[in-house]
């Protein structure tokens, strides 16, 4: 305290005269007037950082919204690809002592005129397939994306089957060159025609 | 004065994050996007170059042997360079082959940043002095191609 007393003092005694107290009352403006600057400075700073953040996070919405619809489309791709193997698979594995089963399993993945016409030959193409008492077993050999969007896809399958019946095919190989278009139907894939390729 | 400090830490941290996540997401959707748009690209150096190797003339077979060369890259570019000069080149010129090839049908099986796989059906029309009538072959290939300076090239090309 003492300590402190007398240089205060002796402040006060160096400081006795008019200029000095001139100083004081330029300084006491000073010391008023430097928070205020920086404070203006810094709310506009806080104002441009908001700004700043509002705009990145904007755009970070709509870059993630974008991400996901990318996603979400080599995910259907991925979906389209196996849709089409399952229906060749549907289509060249045919036993005679499953064939309604396996009649049953194609029209259930499939829609539209394929469904139809599927349809409508389904009792000649059973009992011709029971008749010649016919063995098919398929397998995919490959398959592409010829081109797709969010609704439809066509996928080229190139697919074998080795066919066995009763009036002498023993596991004969096939070679199939198919187009298999399919309809995106949500939550599943369905085949709306299938055609051999020339 | 501290609610401000905070206040300002909070906000930099924030811009700091949303920045560095519009940066990092901006480049992912663009590769994506490269990638898609990368289909068309695949499937026409699959169908060119699968088109060039099946396709050549008696008369004019080095330079389609060459012409076809060009599709090509690493172990497969060796191979059918050699299989080319040995066994196309001589069959063609002493038995009088031309062999035109056409593509009915291309897929992309899968792509990434610099590598492919195609599936290309192809119709194949082969005439020779003995036969003249085109004798017609169908087959499916799978090919993989991958991406060097910018360009798509077929480094193995197999029927299935």
């Amino acid at each position: 305290m003492s300590e402190r007393e007398s240089v205060l003092e002796s402040a006060s005694e160096s400081t006795e005269d008019v200029p000095d107290v001139d100083e004081t009352a330029v300084d006491k403006d000073e010391s008023n007037d430097e928070p205020r600057r920086p404070l203006r400075l810094r709310r506009s700073l806080i104002g441009v950082a908001v700004l700043g953040v509002v705009a990145l996070g904007a755009s970070t919405a709509l870059l993630l919204h974008q991400h996901q619809k990318l996603d979400a489309a080599q995910e259907l791709e991925q979906r389209y690809l196996q849709a089409a193997r399952q229906s060749v698979l549907d289509l060249t594995t045919i036993s005679a002592s499953t064939v309604d089963d396996d009649v049953a399993r194609v029209l259930e993945r499939s829609t539209g005129t394929f469904r139809d016409q599927f349809g409508d030959r389904a009792d000649d193409f059973v009992s011709v397939v029971q008749q010649a008492d016919v063995q098919a077993t398929g397998s995919i050999t490959e398959a592409g994306i010829e081109n797709a969007d969010d609704r439809t896809a066509s996928v080229l399958v190139a697919a074998t089957s080795s066919v066995t019946n009763s009036s002498g095919a023993q596991e004969e190989p096939r070679v199939w060159r198919l187009r298999v278009t399919l309809d995106n139907a949500g939550e599943s894939i369905l085949v709306s025609d299938v055609e051999f390729v020339p | 004065m501290i609610d401000h400090r905070l206040l300002i830490a909070g906000l930099s941290v924030l811009l700091v994050g949303a920045g560095a996540s519009t940066v990092s997401l901006y480049v992912v959707n663009r590769a994506d996007e490269e990638q898609q748009q990368a289909r068309s690209a695949i499937s026409d150096a699959a169908d060119d170059g699968a088109v060039a190797v099946l396709s050549y003339r008696a008369g004019s077979v080095d330079a389609d042997i060459e012409h076809a060369a060009s599709f090509l890259t690493g172990d497969f570019l060796n191979y059918y360079s050699a299989f080319g000069a040995e066994s196309i080149a001589p069959a063609a010129r002493d038995r009088g082959i031309t062999s035109s090839a056409t593509v009915s049908a291309s897929s992309v099986v899968s792509s990434s940043e610099d590598s492919a796989v195609a599936l290309v059906f192809v119709n194949q029309n082969i005439t020779s002095a003995d036969a003249p009538d085109p004798k017609a072959a169908s087959s499916s290939l799978r090919i993989e191609l991958t991406q060097i300076d910018g360009r798509w090239l077929i480094s193995t090309l197999d029927p299935i």
